[in-house]
């Protein structure tokens, strides 16, 4: 009797110790700062910290447990078993404090633009989209696994190399566009003298080259559902497969007027979106191909037609602004550097970043920003088809049955499943900030939050900033960035 | 004898349901704060404590921010009078309308910080600056930071003002600043860089 009690409180402690041991939460200025070599924050400090790091430790508390969670593990499949495994399973699959020190070292590696390239059983590493550190010539083959598909992906990035991946806008709001209101829709949205452009002959091939053709439940999620053409590998204006091919000028004149689609008309909007767009008595809303078609109701016709996707000048059109100056905001200027003319170069307009082929003058992909591009109701392009979430949001934000989390520039999305329409807005994101770059003059001002107040607080010897979940070291005098200290998210 | 082993065994095993009920904290989950900053900044979300009929929090519904103020990411959040609307046109005047959305967000995440930004700290920052300072926005513009009569002024890229009127309301995940005026994004980004 004696050693079977013995046994269980044995097995318990070795259950429990992952989660009082906390590697992340109890540093403080004496924790992680020193660790990398940043200077304490004072007697206060250190005092903070440590009475800190006992309290939570010790009772267990949500901060120690997120931490622990963060342990060793694959990722993916920890999130399958989160999905359907109660609590205790978390606990005894949880463990190990070595996660932090590798992503503050990741972190402090590489640069904003963090996409995950998950290269066979679990194995990840950041793509660097920075310039320099061989961002030009590189070809790179990736391969995303979402639960038990794969998703395949082959983009090139050489000189004077195409893209193999498209995604990219074929709609855009004319100026004159007018939509008055749920009970008074009138949309006009296209300028029918937009030209289209394929480059060459080839390229409706090295398209179909990205996508995966045998992955039928590709198509069933895609294709069929009618997510626009140059999503889902149909070159810009060049019809694949109508109607999921039809280039917008030509989707207004087919679908108003005309009677909705059979294949559309399971297409109700996600519940999230339907205060957006919400059925009256004499309308409602179906979705496919990239738009929000408005039906009436009396005689069932489409009256109306809104592009789900941002508005822009599409990919194989010649960028109109030729000689314009780089003019990419500079929270974006990590993600899309500037090249100068020098084969693809990116520019910027109208919300949108632009990467443009140097020798046609063409477009070649189109990015929103968040300010202009994606928002709530609007959709992502099917590039965004696998889990990218920067690891420090990991833990927050993870595919479920329901919902996607992606990341594109400014923001962490949640996005339903089955339309790939964009639900919520997750975490809105800056450019970010990372170890070794001079701190941005907008960050001047103390921003970390008050929770970690009385541990990470400015002094002459360093400065405490906070930036998409980190909270960051700085040397006032330098104005460089010493050290990543904390994860909060 | 046996008590005390029964006490030992037993221990260990409140620990592990002790942790076996606290939630993940994913996906939207509440904050996770610790306990003393609970003291502080309360128990509600900025979402949460946002006036539901106000004009800023109907707009933010209407442009899906109002799930990410209520997540566990920490923003300042300046949020603009009811009287401050009274003036405007396009995205604000009728943010229900789909068209509007993208314009909507980029007017409402000018007015969203990243971290916790106190009126005390936009002080600071002035006086360190000479009188002014640079504040970055999750919109991705910046805002500029001066002193006006003791209160904090910040003012857009085309000069729109906007002074903090009452503030340093703390939440569980950041803290409200409300101000007189709203301000507005530019209708391109400043060049950057020239070549």
């Amino acid at each position: 009797m004696r050693k079977l009690i013995l046994a269980a409180g044995v097995a318990a402690l070795a259950i429990t110790a992952p989660a009082s041991a906390k590697p992340d939460k109890g540093g403080g200025h004496g924790g992680h700062a020193q660790a990398q070599g940043g200077g304490g924050g004072g007697q206060k400090a250190e005092r903070g910290g440590g009475q800190k790091a006992e309290r939570r430790g010790g009772g267990g508390g949500q901060q120690a447990q997120r931490v622990e969670r963060r342990g060793g593990g694959e990722r993916r499949a920890a999130q399958k078993e989160r999905r359907g495994g109660g609590p205790a399973q978390r606990m005894e699959r949880r463990g190990g404090g070595e996660r932090q020190a590798q992503r503050i070292e990741r972190h402090g590696q590489e640069r904003q633009a963090q996409r995950v390239d998950r290269r066979g059983a679990g194995e990840r590493r950041f793509a660097n989209f920075q310039s320099g550190n061989g961002r030009k010539g590189q070809q790179r083959v990736e391969k995303h696994s979402r639960g038990d598909r794969d998703f395949a992906r082959v983009e090139n990035r050489g000189r004077g190399g195409e893209r193999h991946e498209i995604r990219n806008h074929e709609q855009r709001f004319a100026s004159h566009d007018q939509f008055r209101g749920r009970n008074d829709a009138r949309v006009r949205n296209f300028d029918d003298a937009r030209q289209f452009a394929v480059r060459d002959s080839d390229e409706f091939r090295r398209v179909a080259e990205w996508r995966d053709w045998n992955d039928g439940d590709w198509d069933r999620r895609f294709a069929n559902r009618g997510l626009p053409a140059s999503f889902v590998g149909c070159p810009p204006g060049l019809a694949k497969k109508s109607p999921a091919c039809v280039p917008p000028g030509l989707a207004r004149n087919a679908f108003v007027g005309a009677a909705l689609p059979n294949y559309y008309a399971s297409n109700s909007f996600p519940v999230g979106l339907r205060d957006i767009y919400y059925d009256t008595d004499d309308y409602y809303y179906r979705w496919g191909d990239g738009y929000a078609y408005r039906v009436d109701r009396g005689d069932q016709l489409i009256s109306a037609l809104l592009p789900l996707v941002g508005a822009g000048l599409g990919v194989g059109m010649p960028f109109p602004y030729q000689g314009s100056s780089y003019y990419v905001p500079s929270s974006y200027q990590s993600f899309y550097p500037d090249y100068g003319y020098d084969d693809d170069y990116y520019r910027y307009a109208n919300g949108y970043v632009y990467e443009i082929d140097g020798n046609s003058g063409y477009i070649e992909d189109v990015i929103p920003l968040l300010d202009r591009g994606y928002g709530v109701g609007q959709m992502l392009p099917a590039g965004y088809s696998y889990y990218n979430v920067p690891y420090q949001y990991r833990d927050a934000y993870y595919d479920t049955d329901d919902y996607s989390y992606r990341y594109a520039p400014g923001a962490i999305y949640q996005v339903d499943r089955d339309s790939q329409l964009i639900t919520g807005i997750a975490s809105l994101l800056t450019g970010g900030l990372s170890v070794g770059q001079p701190l941005p003059p907008a960050y001047g001002v103390y921003n970390v939050p008050i929770s970690y107040r009385d541990t990470y607080y400015d002094t002459p010897d360093n400065w405490y900033r906070y930036s998409n979940g980190y909270i960051y070291q700085v040397d006032p005098t330098t104005q460089l960035i010493t050290a990543i200290v904390r994860s909060i998210v | 004898m046996s008590f005390r082993l029964l006490a030992v065994a037993a221990m260990p095993l409140a620990l592990v349901a002790a942790g076996c009920n606290q939630s993940d904290g994913g996906n939207g989950a509440a904050p996770n704060q610790p306990a003393e900053a609970g003291k502080d900044a309360g128990d509600q979300t900025i979402a949460a404590a946002l006036d539901k009929n106000s004009r800023f929090a109907q707009a933010a519904k209407a442009a899906g921010l109002d799930s990410t103020l209520a997540g566990s990411d920490p923003y300042t959040v300046l949020v603009p009078r009811d009287e401050a609307f009274a003036k405007v046109e396009g995205a604000l005047k009728d943010p229900a309308s789909p068209q509007n959305r993208a314009e909507l967000t980029r007017i409402l995440t000018l007015h969203i910080l990243p971290g916790t930004v106190l009126i005390e700290d936009l002080g600071k920052a002035v006086d360190n600056g000479k009188g002014k300072a640079l504040v970055q926005t999750m919109n991705g513009q910046t805002l500029t930071a001066t002193k006006d009569g003791g209160k904090v002024v910040l003012t857009d890229a085309s000069g729109n003002k906007a002074t903090i009127i009452e503030g340093d309301q703390k939440r569980s995940n950041g803290v409200v600043q409300y101000v007189d005026a709203i301000l507005t994004p530019s209708a391109e980004a400043p060049p950057a860089r020239q070549q």
